[in-house]
This record gives structure tokens, C-alpha cells and sequence, in this order.
């Protein structure tokens, strides 16, 4: 009897929880699923899923109403917000956080800065040894690939859109970027700031450090904001979990996980 | 068939220089129809691939590669005769530079490409039957030409001019001296409601032509509601041909269940000469849409097509489709 009790209970506590689903892009991730932690650690009726999957990923599932949350690490395209009107949803954006895409390479590599042209000749293959930026031997490009919302902002940021040389090593993650460049001598690679350790050497970009004080002021150029995007204003527990990651607490949790909080 | 083979050529070429990801689906279709010739008693029934897309598109900028092959297979094919493999789309777009700006998205486009017209370019099989223009063959979806294509500011809607031969990719090779014309524009001033009207024009070759065309004047408007699980589209077509005037119109409706089963409903009125009596006709479709998987919609339609004329019989079909995606 104690068992069906607790079996009915169950259902009942199922039948109301609260579910918020929350998907996109890698960068938010860690900021998302310890905000959603934290979130539910406080709220037990909450039931919060997380999900990957690149910026593009969590646009198109907001816009087929199969999340509730699109994680961004890019503003939306002018394409998809014309898709999201055109089926009813009104994409709302929330910037939660700020990141810095900092240029990393290994801790060996005697050069300590570059220029944003540079890192464009480098990138799309006019550059492929270090003797022509100050360092040693040939350069290995490492990159995120071309799904992932950081890589669309480098590309932007960094590139202007030009062409990525065919020789570039491309991956998955901003953590699979970082531990490539900390095992390859000759690598160069580009990470959020969340991503940053003590084994790859984040460079001096047009003079400016990557920090949260330089990507908050706006004088470090590879710096972009995080978003949150809803389908128009939020309501319920969407709402509440975007209060919370905005609230003092939330933004505590934004700036644990190696990004520059908003407020 | 030396033309096909050379674009796929081609295409794979592109293929492996940009590494364009191939992609594309085919629809695997039942269907329980009573006979369409008067001489067969017995209802027909039968399995087709309706079509078999082969997809790929190029990550170069600032032009890009895109292309379709089709592959369907006629009612009932048993010869490899039976099986036609046609090129659908084929296309370069240039992004424009300088204007993205004030005209997102903005691109020159050549080749074989859509068609923007009505509810032609946005047509998605959400019910089996083809849309109101081309099941009634006053449009094709796709034409072989040129176009300008661009968003709105701030994703209120696009708008497009496309010049083409006018023939449908079907028959792509065509010599007369004059081509259609199409423009297109929809706006979406609030998310969920889009308005959109199109315009085509082709005036009757004077060249030698490969095939018989007239005079052709054809226009859409059309209303578009989606909000949550209900989608609502009402278009009005009108059509020219020569000095014969035609009209129709089209009321379609979506309702989601839930999250991967929606109900679906779908009338059609077309009269090819309103100064003709008794030749108008109907179509009244129902539907029930499954998506099993990412990669698996099942449809399950009844349709009736039902003629002003007394004389002439009803049509009435159950299909059953399965569309793939890879």
C-alpha cells in the first residue's frame, strides 16, 4: 500500500512539476546548467532540462516551439528572426553574460600579442609560419567548427568572413580547442574566456588583454555578448529561471564560470 | 541526360572543394483510389516514390552552390523506364556586398531555382497533395532564370524579382524572345500574421518555342496565421491565359495535438474559365500528420476532388506517406 502511495505520489508531483527545456549554444552551457542547478537545488518542482548543440541548434528548436530557452553566443540572423515572425514566435533576447573569444597558444611560444590582421592572415592561410609574427616554426590552426556560434563570432570579430584556410584543424568544443593547443607546440587557437587555464597562453589582442574589466569596457575587439532568447516576453518558470540568472546569485554563477557577469 | 550527368558532375566537384554536406529526403507513398479510367471496375492501389530529393550546398562565400536531384518512380514501376531522374534545383547565390545593411540577406540568384510565388515557395507537404497553383499546373516550383532575393530590416518579411523561361524545370531549354517575369513580396507586421501578394507575367514567345505557350497573367494574395498549434492560410489565386480568365482558392488549416501529432484540413475551390459554366472543381483533403522521428514524418490523407459538372464522377483517394529524411 506504502508503495502505491508513494508510486501516486510520484505521479502527482510529476503532473505539476514545472518544465522549462533550455538548448543551444556550448559557450552559455556552463552558465545554463549551473544556473538550472542552482535553480532547482531552491525550486525541487522545477524541472529544468539542458541541452547543447551550437547556437544555430537552440535558434531552430525555439522557433519549432521544442525549447523554451535558445542559448546564443551570437545575435540572431536577420533569416531567422524573418522564420521565427513568420511562424509565430517572437524572439526576445536576454543578454545574461559577456565572453571574450581569447586567442590562446601554447605556453612555449615566445610571441605575446597580434594583431586582429594578423590573426586574419593566419587564419585563412596568407600566414603559416611564426617567423612572420615574432615566434618560431610553423603554425597549426586550430578552430571551432563552422556550427558553433563562437566560431561565427570569430569569424566575424576576427575573420570579416573571409575564408578559413582548408588546412585548419577543426573541433568540436571550446575545451577540445583548449587542450589541443596546450599539447601542440605550434598550435594557435581560440577559446572563451570561461575556457582559459594555466596551460595556454591567452595573447594580447591589438594590445588589449582578454579580462573581464577590458571586455566589459569594450576595449578588448573579440568580445561579444551572451543571449538567452525567449519566445516573446517570458512567463512562468522561463521567467522566473531568467530572473534568477540576472539576479545577484545568478550573475555570481555567470562569473564562477569564467565569464563576465552584466550586472 | 548528358546535361543531368554533367550538373551532377559538376556538383560533386563542388562537393569535394567546399565540402558541402549532402542531404535530402524521399516520400514513400500508398495509395487507394477508385479507377481513373472508366473501363477498370475495381478501386487501384499502389505504391510510388513521389520523389527522392538529393541535396547538397556549398559553405562558400560570398557565393554558394546549391543544388537537387530528383528521383521519382511512376505508378506501379517495374522498368527501369518507369524511374525518372530529373535536376530540380541548381543554383548559384551571390550575396551582395555593401547592402546587407539596409537589405539583409540580400543575393543574386542563377540557375535553376524557387520559384517565389504564393504559397508555392513556402508549400511544405503538410498535406500530401502538391499546393493550389501547381496541382492545378498554373506555376511550377522551380524555373531556370535569374532573381534578386532579400529580407526585410528587422525580419519583417522579403521580397523578390526573378526572370525565367517560363516553362517549369521540366523543360528547361526554351528559344523565344520573351521570358516571365515574377515578383514577390510578403510582410509579417506582427509575429504569426504574414500578407503576401505575387505577381507573374509572360507574354507568348514570338521565337521558336519547344513548348506551346500563351499569354499568361497569374496573382496571389494571401493571409497567413500561425500562432502556437494553430496554423490558418487563406490565398486567393487568380490566372490568365490568353483572354480565358481563371480563379481559385485555397483554405488551409494545421492543428498540433501535441508536440509531434497535428490534424490537418485543407479545401480547394479552382475555375480555369469564369465565363464557362459547370467546369469549376473542388478539393477537400483530411489529414493526420505523426512526426515518429527527427527523420520521420507519417502522413495519412483523405482526398476528394468533386466537379461543378453532375456528370462527372467524384474523385476520391487514401494515401498513405512516409517521408525520410537524412
Amino acid at each position: 500500500m506504502k508503495k502505491i502511495t508513494a508510486l501516486i505520489l510520484l505521479l502527482v508531483v510529476g503532473l505539476f512539476a514545472q518544465k522549462l527545456t533550455i538548448q543551444g549554444s556550448t559557450t552559455v552551457l556552463p552558465i545554463a546548467q549551473a544556473a538550472a542547478e542552482a535553480y532547482m537545488d531552491n525550486n525541487p518542482d522545477a524541472d529544468i532540462t539542458v541541452r547543447g548543440g551550437g547556437s544555430g541548434t537552440g535558434i531552430a528548436a525555439l522557433i519549432d516551439g521544442a525549447t523554451d530557452i535558445a542559448d546564443a553566443s551570437r545575435p540572431m540572423k536577420d533569416k531567422e528572426i524573418k522564420t521565427a515572425r513568420e511562424k509565430g514566435v517572437d524572439p526576445v533576447a536576454h543578454v545574461v553574460a559577456r565572453d571574450g573569444i581569447a586567442v590562446v597558444v601554447h605556453p612555449d611560444n615566445p610571441i605575446n600579442e597580434i594583431s586582429i590582421d594578423d590573426i586574419k592572415a593566419i587564419y585563412t592561410g596568407e600566414i603559416s609560419r611564426w617567423d612572420k609574427v615574432g615566434g618560431k616554426g610553423s603554425i597549426v590552426v586550430v578552430s571551432r567548427d563552422a556550427a558553433s556560434g563562437t566560431f561565427e563570432a570569430f569569424n566575424e570579430l576576427a575573420l570579416h568572413k573571409a575564408k578559413l584556410t582548408d588546412g585548419a584543424l577543426m573541433l568540436a568544443s571550446n575545451l577540445e580547442i583548449a587542450r589541443t593547443v596546450a599539447q601542440t607546440p605550434g598550435a594557435i587557437g581560440y577559446v572563451g574566456l570561461g575556457y582559459l587555464t594555466d596551460e595556454i597562453k591567452a595573447l594580447k589582442v591589438n594590445g588589449v588583454l582578454p579580462s573581464e574589466a577590458t571586455v566589459n569596457d569594450e576595449s578588448y575587439p573579440l568580445a561579444r555578448p551572451l543571449y538567452m532568447y525567449t519566445s516573446g516576453n517570458p512567463k512562468g518558470l522561463a521567467k522566473t529561471f531568467i530572473d534568477f540568472v540576472m539576479s545577484t546569485a545568478g550573475q555570481q554563477i555567470v562569473k564562477e564560470a569564467g565569464f563576465v557577469p552584466v550586472k | 541526360m548528358k546535361y543531368i550527368l554533367s550538373v551532377l558532375l559538376l556538383g560533386l566537384v563542388v562537393f569535394g572543394y567546399a565540402e558541402a554536406p549532402i542531404y535530402g529526403y524521399f516520400w514513400t507513398r500508398y495509395t487507394y483510389e477508385n479507377p481513373t479510367t472508366p473501363e477498370v471496375e475495381e478501386n487501384e492501389h499502389y505504391f510510388s516514390i513521389e520523389r527522392g530529393y538529393i541535396r547538397w550546398k556549398t559553405k562558400t562565400s560570398p557565393v554558394s552552390f546549391s543544388g537537387t536531384v530528383d528521383i521519382t518512380s511512376k505508378q506501379n514501376a517495374t522498368a527501369s523506364t518507369d524511374w525518372q531522374i530529373r535536376l530540380k534545383y541548381a543554383q548559384a547565390d551571390w550575396k551582395l556586398p555593401g547592402i546587407g545593411e539596409y537589405l539583409p540577406d540580400a543575393k543574386l540568384m542563377v540557375g535553376l531555382q524557387k520559384v517565389y510565388f504564393g504559397i508555392v515557395d513556402l508549400w511544405e507537404y503538410a498535406v500530401i497533395e502538391k499546393n493550389l497553383e501547381e496541382a492545378e499546373k498554373k506555376m511550377n516550383s522551380a524555373e531556370l532564370g535569374v532573381g534578386f532575393h532579400s529580407l526585410l530590416p528587422g525580419g519583417y518579411g522579403e521580397f523578390s524579382v526573378q526572370a525565367f523561361n517560363g516553362n517549369g524545370y521540366s523543360h528547361v531549354v526554351e528559344v523565344n524572345t520573351n521570358k516571365a517575369v515574377v515578383g514577390n513580396l510578403s510582410i509579417i507586421p506582427i509575429a504569426g500574421v504574414m500578407l503576401k501578394g505575387s505577381y507573374w507575367m509572360a507574354e507568348q514567345p514570338t521565337g521558336d518555342t519547344l513548348v506551346a505557350q500563351v499569354d499568361q497573367d497569374r496573382y496571389v494574395g494571401l493571409l497567413q496565421f500561425k500562432r502556437g498549434p494553430v496554423t490558418l492560410i487563406g490565398e486567393y489565386l487568380g490566372t490568365k491565359d490568353d483572354e480565358t480568365d481563371g480563379m481559385g482558392y485555397m483554405g488551409f488549416t494545421e492543428f498540433a495535438l501535441t508536440k509531434t501529432v497535428s490534424i490537418l484540413g485543407r479545401y480547394d475551390h479552382y475555375d480555369p474559365d469564369t465565363d464557362t459554366d459547370n467546369d469549376a472543381h473542388n478539393r477537400i483533403i483530411g489529414g493526420l500528420n505523426w512526426k515518429v522521428s527527427k527523420h520521420l514524418l507519417t502522413q495519412l490523407n483523405y482526398q476528394i476532388k468533386s466537379y461543378e459538372d453532375d456528370n462527372r464522377d467524384s474523385e476520391d483517394q487514401v494515401m498513405v506517406q512516409f517521408k525520410v529524411s537524412y
